[in-house]
């Protein structure tokens, strides 16, 4: 049918279908059952349109179909697709939701070690012969920039958040230390879950990630990269290097230097701050995990916010003997 | 340069000028990126005087520089 006659037949009907639930019932053929209706136009041809009529059970096409006529029923385009969910889902990625406590544990949340003011949860891990979930951050993060002991509490929020004692979520089971010199590859840890800590390792922005990580040399310059972090949440950015030896890093007890990093700016303003160290960013195309994001800079990036710094996540998956984990059944408890 | 530049020859120059300034305060990282679909050296600055330092290319591959400042852990 011509596009305004479909308008006019869509406006008829959903003014019958707009009246009272009982009524509309009765005004389609005195059927007793309705649950819901999405009407609109759909393309068929040039100039050609069906009337389309989106149901969420199969029982309310017998209702709409009543209430139409012989000629008008082979003009419409009618399916079943059951009921519509907000796709935002359950977890909110604002600053303000990631430094409150929260549980399940999911990634982007506010942790740390109680002598560090508070870094961010990147994701979750298994080391090779264990089923056990460990939650994988920075050393600087987790154990302190080496002053911390294997044993020592992760909380989650982070001490800056308002964690304490009472937040403890597990312990920290190992760490890359930072060498003095040049050639350090990452800045790494993990602490092993407490008994009984639930963990959603696939609650990220958009669904699970990829369970591959890839190689670091299959990461190019240009592609575009996302994360979710304590201090700034879901952010967008570009990679502008790989490869990028040479990284002097200003930590508190000196220079360390770092190679073959990835270098990243903010699509839209700065892709990290302070408190986001930790964080897991991962490709926009395939939304596969590809770095840990530990290091940014004061100036620079096309959105004037810096650039971000992150280890391959290979790599620092390769130091810690551990690999990638993406559950993609609900939360579970270790 | 004619030919565009490759990963593997961008990375032997990024070498070669990551060594060379490795020692040098007014560079803060030296990695490849990519400009007008080709490979290239990106030299970090952490000030924009160290620039004359740097050269515009190494055995024909470009290099390009940004000031980016100091890089603190976050």
């Amino acid at each position: 049918m011509l596009p305004d006659t479909a308008r006019e037949l869509k406006a008829r009907l959903s003014q019958r279908l707009s009246e009272a639930p009982a009524a509309r019932a009765s005004a389609l053929g005195g059927a007793t059952r309705w649950s819901g209706i999405a009407l609109g136009l759909a393309p068929v041809r040039p100039g050609q349109v069906h009337l389309a009529i989106r149901l969420i059970d199969q029982a309310d096409a017998d209702v709409v179909l009543r209430g139409l006529d012989e000629g008008a029923r082979e003009e419409v385009d009618v399916r079943v697709i059951g009921p519509v969910h907000p796709l935002t889902g359950p977890h909110g990625w604002s600053p303000a939701e990631l430094q409150r406590r929260e549980r399940p544990l999911r990634p982007g949340l506010s942790i740390g070690h109680p002598d560090v003011t508070a870094g961010t949860l990147g994701g979750f891990v298994r080391r090779a012969g264990s089923e056990d979930l460990l939650v994988l951050s920075n050393n600087h993060v987790l154990a302190d920039s080496d002053a911390a002991s294997e044993g020592d509490p992760a909380l989650q929020p982070g001490v800056a958040d308002g964690g304490t004692a009472a937040d403890q979520v597990g312990t920290l089971a190992a760490f890359v230390r930072l060498d003095a010199g040049p050639g350090n590859l990452v800045d790494a840890a993990v602490a092993a879950l407490g008994a009984g800590v639930e963990a959603d390792p696939s609650a990220f922005p958009g669904g699970p990630l990829l369970s591959a990580v890839p190689a670091s040399e299959d990461v190019d310059p240009d592609e575009l990269v996302e994360k979710v972090g304590r201090t700034t949440g879901h952010t967008r950015g570009r990679i502008t290097a790989v490869e990028v030896d040479g990284v002097g890093v200003q930590y508190d007890d000196g220079l360390h230097t770092f190679d073959d990093q990835i270098e990243i700016e903010g699509l839209t303003g700065a892709f990290s701050a302070g408190g986001d160290s930790g964080s897991v960013i991962w490709r926009s195309r395939d939304r596969a995990p590809l770095a840990l994001l530990f290091a940014g800079s004061t100036e620079g990036g096309a959105a004037g916010g810096g650039v971000t710094f992150a280890n391959p996540l290979g790599t620092v998956l390769d130091r810690l003997g551990a690999e990638w984990w993406m559950d993609p059944t609900p939360p579970t408890t270790r | 340069m004619g030919t565009m530049t490759d990963r593997a020859a961008a990375r032997a120059a990024k070498s070669a000028l990551a060594a060379r300034f490795a020692a040098d305060p007014g560079v803060a990282a030296v990695g490849l990126s990519r400009l007008d679909a080709e490979y290239v050296v990106r030299v970090d600055l952490t000030e924009a005087g160290a620039g004359s330092r740097v050269p515009r290319d190494v055995d024909g591959v470009r290099v390009v520089t940004h000031v980016i400042g100091t890089v603190r852990p976050l």
